[in-house]
């Protein structure tokens, strides 16, 4: 004891208190004075001493009330209490002390040996019980606090202990349990369970276990007999557990196990363990059935049977790799032996399987890609054929965006004939849109697929990359959702030529036809005209002729009255000369119209072109009226014609200008030189400012008798056509009514001799 | 005295050998007129004629013909020759025959007499 142990000496007598104190003293306690009631319950409060020596007789309350109080207050009632009286020694007074909780009773007188010894035996009690006490205390506190529920039994079921495990597991407070059958709690039974393990115990007098529900709950129950000294049974420690979360547990594995186990069975992926040997532990059926051997033939031996001969090598590094702790997850193809000896791809995950840290086998899960690595392969070659195809075909193909047509997808060919070496620069920076020649056919396109779907051989101008323009003709398709236009195109550039190029040799050779026709037409129209102009010419041959003899008789007789009547009346003069020029317009009539009808030979010679209009000037001078503008450039060459006949000619077309312009206008003369096709020409033009000819007239100004002038019978300008066409040259006319005419003869010119 | 200067007109025309021969016998010129070369051949026999003025277009003899006969008879014989026509090959025989012009008919008859006269001095004088 550490502790002094402290003794409260309680006596009304002061002198009692000492000589016990000294006693007590000497003995080796601690003591601690008091001498009444209330003294007493304060010191034992302050102190709290072992024990206190209380006397009875105290003057304020006395020994019995104080020890009443003192055991009635929770903190103090462990003290020990003799009672020590004088007074009260007989036995009712005793048992009253006693009965309040006293200790001990001592009566007066009493010798310091017995007092002293007393005391020592009461202490020693005391400290015995409180020891057995505390030990009981842990004891119970120790049952209670096993987790496991804990049943004690005699040799007929009684529950003589239960722990608070026990009494949690089947809903009991345990002291209620105390003295009931155990059936009766642990199987709610009115007689003992059929496979209580007790009664093997009790036969056997060994451990027993059983698991059994109750509630819904699982527990286990061991069950031990307690023996007596001669080994009979004499009762028994039943010791429960609650194994519901453990059994769910292992339920909830063994469903796991079950549903790896189906999953393992019946995934196509074939899964493999193997040991760090690389023997094989576990196949499932799709690897079996892959391999078409059995599990005994498959489990123990190497993974290399299933492996394609040049993979394996590289499963044999693979492991070696993972021995030297290059764990984790592998991926990988090999290629694998099936049962017909067929080559499978195989892609493969490995991965390590560890236990405490240590990898002790490796998982294998391995999928047959064969199938798919066919059809990735037929793909990747039907990829690659249409690519090719995309891109030598010799057609353009494209995909453009609707929008604005910017090139979204193309070929090579097409991007060639943009002008583009590069498809890629093509596609980068070309938008169509921006590129059609002429402006509105892109719209025009647009609307056609818009209302169509398609276009055909729609045919378009485009720039290419340098700026120049070429013709493509496309077919496209448009796919409204994608929001493009697909389709085919070529560069018809040179087929538009050529179609152009046939077109206008068509129009040509249509022209020429035209032309040649009408040449022909001309020809036989001239033909006839000149069969025409034949009977005409004999005819005016003879009428001519025929005139011209009365004509003479006339001429003659009119000279005559003008010689023979010189001294005629005026009006008779008058009358003579009107004979006499009437005469003459018919004699040039005449003239006329045999210089028309005769077919002349042509004299030429070398002659200039202003010597010609000179004499003819000469001859037929203008009016006061009309002014002459003369343009006759001395440095010409000399015509080569018929002077005599040009002459006529020019006089022609002179003389019907002056009478043209009957009020006077201006008459021009121009001579130039011309060349077609590097012949020489010169070219005389005679215009004047008249009122022009009318547009009808136009075509037949040189036809034979076509007149306007109320004199003369039109053949003068079919004459001068005639003689110019005999020189070997044409005559053309230029005329709006008002503005005058213009008639320009062409004639050849003298070669020059001296070449 | 010098003789007049003795003219034959030929013309089937009867009216133009009598107007042209009235003209130049007013001139002063003796004239005879013939309706046919043959009629004109008989009286060149039977007469001096210095210039023969004839048509070319005739019906039985054509002037050109007659020229060239009648100059057989009177050599020395001025030949005129009349036509409607400008150009013709008989015309262009007459001119190469020696015929000492060639007249279109209406005749300019100015033009006529300034030849004759021209004629006149040129050849007749020296030939009567």
């Amino acid at each position: 004891m550490s502790e002094q142990t402290k003794i409260l000496v309680v006596d009304d007598d002061p002198a009692i208190v000492s000589a016990t104190r000294r006693l007590l003293d000497k003995a080796g306690y601690q003591t601690f004075p008091a001498q009444t009631g209330l003294e007493t319950l304060e010191a034992a409060r302050r102190h709290r001493p072992d024990l206190i020596l209380l006397d009875v007789n105290l003057p304020d309350i006395d020994g019995f009330e104080v020890c009443r109080r003192l055991k009635a207050d929770p903190e103090l009632a462990g003290i020990g209490v003799i009672i020590v009286s004088s007074t009260y020694t007989d036995g009712e007074s005793q048992a009253a002390g006693l009965d309040l909780g006293a200790d001990g009773y001592i009566a007066r007188p009493v010798s310091n040996r017995e007092l002293l010894a007393r005391v020592q035996g009461l202490l020693r009690l005391r400290a015995a019980e409180q020891t057995a006490r505390l030990s009981a205390a842990e004891w119970q506190a120790t049952f209670d606090a096993v987790g496991s529920g804990i049943i004690l039994t005699d040799d007929a079921y009684h529950i003589i202990q239960c722990n608070r495990a026990a009494g949690e597991l089947f809903g009991e407070i345990p002291e209620n349990m105390l003295g009931k059958r155990c059936y009766e709690i642990v199987h709610s039974a009115a007689e003992p369970y059929y496979a209580c393990p007790l009664m093997t115990v009790k036969k056997e007098k060994k451990r027993q276990s059983m698991i059994f529900e109750r509630g819904g709950r699982w527990l286990e129950v061991t069950v031990d007999p307690i023996l007596d000294a001669e080994g009979r049974f004499a009762g028994s420690v039943h010791v429960i557990n609650d194994i519901t979360e453990r059994k769910q547990a292992e339920e909830a594995l063994r469903e796991s196990e079950e549903k790896y186990r189906l999953l393992a069975e019946t995934t196509p992926d074939v899964i493999i363990l193997h040991d760090m040997e690389g023997r094989i532990q576990y196949v499932n059926r799709a690897g079996l059935e892959l391999t078409g051997l059995t599990a005994e033939e498959v489990i123990g031996r190497p993974i290399d049977v299933f492996i394609a001969p040049e993979f394996q090598n590289g499963i044999r590094k693979r492991g070696e790799q993972r021995a030297r702790g290059n764990g984790g997850l592998y991926h990988y193809e090999v290629e694998v032996l099936s049962k017909s000896g067929q080559k499978l791809c195989m892609e493969v995950y490995s991965a390590p399987v560890a236990r405490q840290g240590q990898t002790e086998q490796i998982l294998i899960v391995a999928r047959d890609i064969t199938a798919r690595k066919q059809a990735e392969e037929r793909i990747r070659q039907s990829e690659e054929t249409y690519r090719n195809l995309f891109h030598n075909a010799q057609v353009g193909l494209f995909r453009t965006r609707i929008a604005d047509g910017k090139i979204l997808e193309s070929n090579e060919q097409l991007a060639r004939m943009f002008g583009y070496d590069s498809r890629e620069e093509f596609i980068a920076e070309y938008v169509t849109s921006q590129n059609y020649v002429d402006p509105g056919t892109r719209e025009r396109m647009v609307d056609m697929l818009r209302r169509d779907g398609f276009v055909q051989n729609f045919e378009a101008r485009f720039y290419r990359k340098d700026r120049s323009i070429f013709w493509a003709r496309y077919t496209a398709r448009i796919y409204p959702e994608q929001g493009w236009i697909e389709g085919v195109a070529e560069d018809v550039t040179q087929q538009k030529q050529a179609e152009d190029e046939i077109r206008r040799l068509n129009a040509e050779l249509e022209q020429r036809v035209a032309e040649r026709t009408r040449q022909l037409q001309e020809a036989q129209e001239q033909l006839v005209r000149q069969e025409r102009l034949a009977v005409l010419g004999q005819l005016a041959g003879s009428v001519g002729h025929e005139l011209r003899n009365p004509l003479a008789v006339i001429n003659n007789a009119v000279y005559f009255l003008k010689l023979v009547l010189p001294d005629a009346g005026e009006k008779v003069r008058e009358y003579l000369n009107i004979l006499e020029r009437e005469t003459h317009n018919a004699e040039k009539i005449v003239g006329d119209l045999l210089d028309f009808a005769r077919v002349k030979s042509v004299e030429r010679e070398a002659i200039a072109a202003s010597e010609l209009v000179r004499r003819v000037l000469d001859r037929y001078p203008a009016p006061e009226n009309i002014r002459l503008h003369l343009d006759l450039p001395p440095g010409l060459p000399p015509l080569w014609v018929d002077p005599r006949q040009i002459e006529q000619v020019l006089g022609n077309l002179i003389v019907n200008a002056y009478q043209a312009m009957p009020e006077g206008g201006r008459l021009s003369v121009i001579s130039d030189q011309y060349s077609v096709s590097s012949e020489q020409w010169v070219r005389i033009a005679v215009k004047d400012t008249g009122v022009g000819i009318p547009p009808e007239n136009m075509g037949k100004l040189f036809e034979p008798l076509f007149t306007t002038k109320a004199k003369g019978i039109g053949l003068g300008l079919a004459v001068s056509k005639k003689l110019v066409e005999a020189n070997g040259g044409r005559i053309e006319v230029q005329s709006e009514p008002g503005q005058g005419a213009a008639f320009t003869v062409i004639l050849p010119v003298a070669e020059e001799k001296s070449s | 005295m010098s003789q007049p200067t003795r003219i034959l007109i030929v013309d089937d025309n009867p009216a133009m050998a009598q107007t042209t021969a009235d003209i130049l016998a007013l001139k002063g010129y003796e004239v005879r007129v013939s309706g046919s070369s043959r009629e004109a051949l008989d009286l060149l026999g039977r007469e001096k004629i210095h210039i023969l003025l004839t048509d070319v277009i005739m019906p039985e003899m054509n002037g050109v013909d007659l020229f060239v006969r009648a100059r057989k008879q009177q050599p020395s014989l001025i030949t005129f020759l009349m036509t409607a026509y400008s150009a013709d090959e008989l015309i262009q025989r007459g001119r190469k025959e020696g015929a000492k012009a060639i007249l279109t008919k209406p005749l300019d008859l100015n033009l006529l007499l300034m030849l004759i006269k021209a004629v006149e001095e040129s050849y007749l004088w020296k030939l009567r």
